[in-house]
């Protein structure tokens, strides 16, 4: 008899039933969240699949006429020798910039984390190229690697590392450098304070422990650091790769993409191609290429991020 | 195995804080050497100077013949178990345990894994070997550091309150086990706790430090029958030993003791004058008739074997406890009357010093 009324009480078993139960319970916390939700789904989910669309379609910026073109605008960038190149461009700028960002933020990291007198000072300090909007520092760094007037050639010449001043941004082998430079000196200090925050949740006595098993300091790193700032260092560089692959501000400002292209990046091209040439249709073919790449780097860090770096 | 030797040691921190003052302390090859005092007493500095985590202010530690102040922690030989043990998370119990082995060279593959093998069987981990330290219990992480710290085969072991996270029955456990393990192995061993049970079961010496100061060291017995002071008289024992202030006026051939409820005479030899009496709480009797000292009973903790009383006594209810047989169960409001044999009790100056009163009796490891 017990049994029967308990199972009377669990209400109803049936989906659709169960569905209505969990609704009116929770309608309050869908009814608040649809707001954002709805206004996310305009600005953000919208544009995308319009992407989609446009990709499809020949659509000069100039025109309001639309040609339903299929898959022609993949095909055309397939074939072009210059998606490769940017392919090439945008994977060397996000390597070598990600890994300078990763290693000089992890060695500031270790130096900050240390007892040094200024720590507070220095560790506010660090965090200023930060907060500066990303395009006055392409600005400063435009000049500072500027032929005549910049401190950078002024700096090499006397130090007798160059002999006549040198074009950094004007020349096709070694603009992206100078433009890499600039992307490190911003990205850095969030590598850094983010570096020094797994760092410091690493227990000294570890460290202690180790140093008595007769750990030097370079085996305590390999060991203790390392290992233990693993799921940081990952998430960290995940991020800043993402972060990378999307910079548009810090290249379009020192270089627009120039000289002949060399600094251009999957990101500067779809803007060059949309907006600069008016291609609209091969532009927005561009952007779903880009859109799968970064997807990839998202599903890796939201699996990551998930799974409370469990996983790693 | 070494002796380690220090000699005048002290330590201050950020230039003012001295945790540690000129300690001179000699422990023996082999010898299983337990500091302990309250929190802040300087224990864990001074074993932390021995491991050379801390730098020495002033003095010389010596491990062996070898002055260590200046070497690192790296070269000193020595093994130390921390009190949350502080295995490295990411590596198995095998990897714990060899990683020292590793580090230090000079060892093949099949004898690192042999000597680990062999530790973790003295110490029954033999089958947590492939696992992790956060899927271990408390006391086979507790093991696992241990293990950590014989494989090795070090001069000296130092372990900081490496039974303090444990409960109250592995504690007790791994007390005796610790102790086995000492004696098999015969390596010199500093071992600190605030746990004075510790100090007097597990020790071959105990060295009681209060304010970074040295106060005895001595065997454990000798530090419970005949405290240098006051202090480690109040330390060591549990409960801890009652404190009287008396007044003492010697009358030919004993003396009369006066003040916080007593007025007694002592078969002792002592000079007139106001002194503490301390008298520990299993020395009290229940006197069958009039005792020495009348007493009001305010709380009776019945432990089982026997029972404690929170008692008051004379005009100013000085609190004090007895430990009496269990039979002996008396309501709250009673009177109780106390006696105790004069031999058991002492005196200490105003400064804390114990008086000798010429009744010491010998102890039974001198006798």
């Amino acid at each position: 008899m017990g049994l029967t009324e308990d199972y009377s009480e669990r209400g109803p078993d049936t989906r659709s039933g169960q569905a209505i139960a969990y609704l009116q319970e929770n309608y309050r916390t869908y009814a608040l969240i649809a707001p954002v939700a709805l206004f996310l789904l305009a600005v953000v989910g919208y544009p995308i699949l319009q992407t989609f669309r446009l990709s499809l379609y020949e659509a000069p910026a100039s025109s309001s006429i639309k040609t339903f073109v299929g898959l022609q605008n993949y095909a055309q960038i397939f074939t072009s020798d210059i998606f490769y190149q940017l392919l090439w461009q945008t994977g060397r700028w996000i390597v070598v910039a990600v890994a300078l960002k990763t290693i000089l933020g992890l060695l500031i990291a270790l130096h900050l984390k240390g007892n040094i007198k200024g720590r507070k000072f220095f560790r506010t300090a660090f965090l200023i190229p930060w907060g500066i909007p990303y395009a006055i520092s392409a600005v400063v760094f435009r000049w500072i690697e500027h032929p005549q007037y910049g401190y950078l050639n002024s700096i090499l010449l006397k130090l007798g590392l160059i002999h006549e001043r040198i074009g950094i941004l004007g020349s096709p082998d070694i603009a992206w450098l100078g433009v890499v430079v600039a992307d490190v000196w911003i990205g850095m200090p969030f590598m850094a304070i983010i570096f020094l925050a797994g760092l410091q949740s690493i227990p000294e006595q570890l460290y202690e422990a180790a140093a008595v098993d007769g750990a030097e300091k370079w085996s305590q790193f390999r060991y203790i650091t390392l290992p233990q700032l693993k799921d940081v260092l990952f998430i960290a560089t995940l991020l800043s790769t993402i972060w990378t692959f999307v910079s548009f501000d810090v290249i379009w400002t020192m270089t627009g993409g120039g000289p002949v292209n060399t600094t251009a990046t999957l990101v500067i091209w779809i803007y060059k191609t949309a907006f600069d040439q008016g291609n609209l249709g091969l532009g927005a073919a561009y952007s779903v290429i880009g859109f799968f790449i970064l997807a990839v780097f998202a599903i890796i860090y939201l699996r990551v991020y998930t799974s409370g770096g469990e996983e790693l | 195995m070494s002796r380690v030797t220090l000699s005048n040691v002290g330590k201050i921190y950020d230039g003012n804080v001295r945790a540690v003052k000129d300690v001179d302390l000699e422990i023996e090859d082999g010898e299983f050497l337990v500091m302990v005092g309250p929190s802040g007493c300087g224990k864990s500095t001074t074993l932390r100077m021995i491991a050379g985590l801390e730098t020495v202010t002033n003095g010389k530690i010596q491990i062996g013949d070898q002055v260590v102040n200046d070497v690192r922690p790296q070269d000193r030989n020595i093994a130390m178990v921390f009190q949350n043990y502080a295995l490295y998370p990411h590596m198995t119990v095998r990897e714990n345990m060899s990683f020292g082995l590793r580090l230090s060279g000079g060892h093949s593959d099949e004898e690192i894994d042999e000597r680990v093998e062999d530790t973790a069987e003295l110490l029954e981990i033999s089958d947590l070997l492939e696992q992790h330290p956060k899927q271990l219990s408390g006391g086979q992480q507790q093991r696992v550091a241990l293990g950590r710290a014989i494989v090795r085969d070090p001069d000296v072991f130092l372990m900081d309150e490496p039974l303090s996270n444990l409960d109250a029955k592995l504690r007790t456990q791994m007390r005796t086990e610790l102790q086995r393990i000492q004696e098999e192995l015969g390596v010199t061993t500093v071992y600190v706790t605030h746990d004075q049970t510790e100090a007097m079961t597990m020790g071959d010496r105990i060295a009681i430090l209060n304010h970074g100061e040295l106060q005895q060291l001595e065997p454990p017995e000798r530090c419970y029958d005949r405290p240098n002071n006051e202090f480690v008289a109040g330390f060591i024992g549990s409960p801890s030993m009652n404190f009287f202030d008396v007044d003492v006026t010697a009358t030919g051939d004993g003396i009369q003791v006066s003040g916080s409820g007593f007025e007694t005479e002592l078969d002792l030899n002592l000079d007139t004058g106001s002194y503490t009496l301390g008298i520990r709480p299993e020395d009290f009797e229940v006197a069958d008739g009039d005792g020495r000292l009348n007493t009001v009973v305010d709380v009776v903790e019945p432990m089982g074997s026997d029972n404690f009383l929170y008692l008051e006594t004379g005009p100013n209810e000085i609190e004090l406890t007895a430990r009496v047989d269990s039979t002996f169960r008396p309501q709250r409001g009673d009177s109780v009357s106390l006696t105790f044999d004069p031999n058991d009790v002492h005196f200490f100056a105003p400064d804390g010093t114990r008086i000798s009163t010429d009744n010491d009796q010998p102890l039974v490891s001198e006798a």
